[in-house]
């Protein structure tokens, strides 16, 4: 047995189901805080999800500091020093996201601006060694991967730091369930990848684990229904807890390799990492199931539960788990191709992209990056 | 699984897990602006010399102590808690470590308040989320495998001279770090070894099947019973194992996970009030108490209880045992295990309240004290949780039966 | 940018709503009072507490409130809803006004609200062991089976509760919490 030899920090307080927006106040007010600047974007405000924000806070002693509903998608430096002017201007004490994606980045990025009063892009140098201003995060179904995880994405610029974790993770259906199914599709393929490359390292982290296991309970679960209808029902709110649980796993292990392609691709592309993801997780499993470490029998026991993992004979579990994986991958098929050659992705391409990656990563050499791409372009 | 119509959870204590785990106390500090910590701690603790395993793994980075307080007693006390502060501001300490159990975690979030807020009276804290801000840093290295005070927001502080107990709850509260490391629980004798672990082992059973069970607490749970029942009898016959050390002590940190974010039920409520009345140590209520914990909710969560079967049991007999029969079976390989620890200890770890005895021979559990349990039961909140509702007379007959140690007679529970 | 777009927003109150929950609390807190002349299990919780006992219930963070206190002569009395200085040995707070709603509109039980963190005990625990208790048999004197099964956590049977003190009790008590 290998010992155990590892690290594990989440930070943020979930609060997930009926009425979740409506504890907002209580939170903010438990964190000293009374006055937030809300950020979203046009779409959501169009869809009335500010409004159902705005209303959660009646009968409390929040003040919105500014309610601003123009969020781009991309966090760059203006709309960064913009909103912290606004802040400041404002004497807000805290920050809610409403939103995912960039949405959720510019508000990490505009929280370290006025937590460590400094220019947005001196903050790439500093080490951020305490809290930062609350901040709230009430996620859209349409998460791109890292908003509720200990990473900021901002220009072109990548932070880690425990510190960036938001406090207090808000999942209500009333905001969750505005998502396309593409966007669905899109999400659990991301939070799908990151749980099982944060599983699937060599030093056992049972802890990780947990958080990994959950959010690929919730996708085989809830992802089939949630697809087809996105406004059905808790599926959303199921989606979008496996996207928090993945992030707190995917902070907590070392980036994977298709976690690395896909961002590469993406940023040059401006293809949505989950739909890359989904096509190179794919390929991956099938090589990993093939090489000698196989894949995790136990992730059986997180799609399938217990009676199913249970009943299957110990030799069979890996290609159990691989069926159940790659059913879920399968769900979003409709939405997703299953090849890189279907996203258009032209092959002379590929070697750039194992460089990036591999410059990016180095826990991977560039010829295992080349290979997974190879599989991955005609699925051969 | 199912997705609960409203839940929460929080674990925001960064957990170092490893048989080096202490010697990474000094960077951790480092990086949130710490550089004089104090060592809080009991007599225990530093007589086991476990004080001067924390000290030599600190100085491999060059770090030292700032001040050493190890007199918390077994009960945590308010005028403690204020010596503790004052010996903390008088050598300008910017940290603690706390290294013991749960009354020196009490004892060490207790200063912390004092100490971060700039006080001097504990009493204007007293509640819920009346402490708002951001504390002093505070590292946890738990002793036992345990309590899992290291992961829980709240501190139980007695006020001794005006007779009240003081409590607070807080997320700011929760340990900036927490230490699990084998050599804190090496020296652990076997006898205590096995009621910390059955304390853990309930913690993470309540937090199963209880009313405020959700997604996250559940795996964590899952994961921390199975490591329970793989380990702790090994580990009882040879405390010597480091690996089956830190895996108890792992699995301690992820029950303490689940059962902060779940809640306890029937048998914290009871054993509570069987610690309160006839000062019984935590563990060895839990431990007797959880098959009856169990009998008592079966009807209301049998399926839960019987999906229990597969982390204690194993897949071979979950297999061979029909749905139906499960969550009895849950409760047969629970006395199973409770009887295995009491042959390992020789007899010495108790299979029913009547077998409890104190280090001088004499029952501390006498018949006649069990209505003042009963009474005293009904005080405790823990019950809010369960999935059942209790009243005096079902918690007398959980108790016979307990002291007894007969199985409960279910047809006598009242199912409303 | 043009910050003038958008201003600061000052939370408004649901009228209505808040309407709604004071006047359940008010049901609430006539229906302890009468119950503790009424009922002798309640009676025996209330002679068991403190003589200073007083419980506020609220909502945060601007109310409406309920006080239920112990008076002088160890009589049990609502005390209405403005805070005329009582100090309160237990508060149970309530986090919004939307989770008084699904607690007075039966959605979740007292159990289920409290499981689900909706709201926040404060004080000294024994007596809200207590105050639960009471709590439940008041519902089940003041609701029909078919909404207090969904209110309390074990609808009592007719050995524990038998149908003439069940319904005697309840004519007594809303006619008690109802009139002068």
């Amino acid at each position: 047995m290998i010992p155990y030899n590892f690290t594990f920090l989440s930070h943020p307080k979930i609060c997930s189901g009926l009425k979740a927006l409506e504890h907002i106040p209580f939170e903010l007010e438990s964190l000293n805080a009374r006055k937030p600047l809300v950020i979203t974007s046009a779409r959501w405000a169009k869809k009335g999800l500010a409004k159902t924000l705005t209303k959660a806070l009646y009968d409390s002693n929040i003040t919105i500091g500014a309610l601003f509903t123009n969020a781009p998608h991309y966090p760059g430096v203006t709309i960064i020093n913009e909103l912290s002017k606004l802040y400041r201007d404002r004497g807000c004490d805290s920050i809610i996201a409403l939103g995912s994606g960039g949405i959720a980045h510019i508000a990490k990025a505009v929280n370290m601006v006025v937590s460590l009063k400094t220019d947005i892009l001196q903050c790439s140098n500093l080490t951020i060694s305490s809290p930062l201003k609350p901040l709230i995060c009430v996620p859209t179904a349409d998460c791109e991967g890292g908003e509720m995880a200990a990473v900021a994405y901002y220009e072109r610029f990548e932070k880690q730091s425990d510190f960036l974790y938001p406090d207090v993770i808000v999942i209500d259906q009333r905001i969750t369930r505005h998502a396309t199914s593409q966007e669905v599709a899109n999400c659990a393929l991301t939070s799908l990848a990151h749980a099982i490359e944060a599983c699937g390292i060599d030093v056992p982290n049972p802890i990780n684990d947990a958080y990994a296991h959950t959010a690929l309970q919730f996708i085989y679960q809830f992802l089939p229904k949630t697809i087809k209808k996105p406004c059905y029902k808790d599926g959303s709110v199921a989606i979008v807890n496996a996207a928090a649980c993945a992030d707190t796993a995917f902070s907590n292990a070392p980036q994977g390799i298709v976690h690395t392609l896909a961002q590469a691709i993406a940023l040059d592309t401006n293809l949505k990492p989950g739909i890359v993801m989904g096509i190179l997780l794919r390929y991956s499993l099938a090589a990993k199931l093939q090489s000698k470490g196989g894949i995790r029998p136990e992730l059986l026991l997180a799609l399938a539960g217990i009676d199913t993992y249970a009943k299957t004979p110990d030799k069979d579990r890996q290609k159990a788990a691989y069926n159940y994986l790659i059913q879920c991958i399968d769900a979003t098929s409709k939405f997703v191709p299953t090849t890189l050659k279907g996203l258009n992705i032209p092959h002379y391409k590929l070697k750039e992209y194992a460089k990036l990656a591999a410059a990016k990563n180095k826990q991977h050499k560039e010829t295992e990056y080349m290979a997974l791409l190879e599989k991955s372009f005609e699925g051969k | 699984m199912q997705l609960p119509a409203y839940y929460e959870f929080c674990n925001s204590v960064k957990t170092i897990v490893g048989h080096k785990a202490l010697e990474q106390i000094p960077q951790s500090l480092k990086a949130i602006n710490a550089q004089r910590p104090m060592i809080i701690t009991d007599k225990g603790v530093e007589q086991a010399g476990l004080i001067k395993i924390v000290q030599a793994a600190m100085q491999k980075s060059k770090l030292k102590a700032a001040a050493i307080f190890d007199s918390v007693p077994a009960d945590s006390d308010v005028k403690v808690v204020n010596e503790v502060a004052k010996l903390y501001r008088s050598k300008k300490c910017d940290s603690i470590i706390a290294v013991g159990g749960g009354s020196v975690l009490d004892t060490a979030k207790g200063t912390n308040i004092l100490v971060s807020e700039n006080a001097a009276d504990l009493m204007q804290f007293v509640g819920y989320g009346n402490v708002k801000r951001k504390l002093r840093p505070l590292v946890a290295v738990p002793t036992t495998a345990g309590t899992g005070s290291e992961v829980t927001s709240v501190a139980v502080i007695a006020n001794h001279e005006k007779n009240i107990k003081m409590a607070f709850g807080s997320l700011f509260l929760l340990p900036d770090i927490a230490i699990i490391d084998s050599r804190m629980t090496k020296t652990l004798p076997p006898t205590i070894t096995a009621f910390t672990g059955m304390d853990a082992l309930t913690h993470a059973v309540e937090a199963y099947f209880c009313l405020a069970k959700n997604p996250l607490s559940d795996t964590t749970a899952l994961a921390a019973i199975q490591l329970i029942a793989q380990n702790l009898v090994n580990v009882v016959k040879k405390p010597s194992d480091l690996d089956g050390r830190l895996a108890l002590a792992l699995a301690s940190n992820l029950a303490g996970m689940a059962f902060s974010n779940s809640m306890v039920g029937l048998v914290h409520n009871i054993g509570h009030a069987i610690g309160g009345v006839c000062g019984v140590p935590h563990g060895v209520c839990m431990n007797v108490l959880l098959p009856y914990g169990l009998e008592y909710n079966l009807h209301k969560a049998a399926n839960y209880i019987g999906e229990l079967l597969y982390p204690l049991a194993g897949e071979e007999v979950y297999n061979k045992t029909p749905k139906k029969e499960r969550p009895l079976k849950t409760v047969e390989y629970i006395r199973k295990l409770i009887q295995d620890l009491h042959d390992a200890t020789d007899g010495k770890h108790p299979r029913f309240l009547k077998e409890v005895y104190d280090k001088t021979g004499k029952q501390m559990i006498p018949k006649e004290k069990l209505p003042d349990i009963a009474k005293t039961a009904m005080s405790d909140p823990a019950q809010f949780y369960n999935p059942e509702d209790l009243d005096y007379n079902d918690y007398i007959m959980v108790l016979e039966a307990a002291w007894e140690g007969i199985p409960l007679d279910r047809k006598k529970i009242k199912k409303g | 940018m043009n910050a003038l777009q958008y201003p600061e927003i000052k939370p408004k109150k649901k009228f209505i709503k808040r309407i709604y929950i004071a006047v359940m609390l008010w049901v609430v807190g006539r229906a302890i009072q009468a119950a503790a002349k009424v009922d002798k299990e309640v009676k025996e919780e209330f002679a068991k507490l403190k003589d200073n006992f007083l419980l506020k219930m609220w909502i945060w963070p601007n109310g409406p409130s309920m006080y239920v206190g112990k008076t002088k002569d160890g009589k049990v009395k609502y005390l209405g809803w403005k805070d005329k200085g009582y100090k309160p040995t237990l508060t149970m707070t309530i986090k919004s006004v939307e989770a008084a709603m699904l607690l007075f509109t039966f959605q979740e039980a007292t159990a289920i609200a409290t499981t689900r963190n909706r709201l926040v005990v404060d004080g000294d625990l024994p007596d809200a062991c207590a105050l639960v208790r009471i709590l439940n048999i008041v519902e089940v004197y003041l609701l029909p089976k078919i909404i207090a099964k969904l209110a309390v956590k074990r609808y009592p049977k007719w050995s524990q509760m038998n149908p003439f003190r069940k319904h005697f009790g309840r004519i007594l008590i809303y006619v008690r919490a109802f009139t002068i």
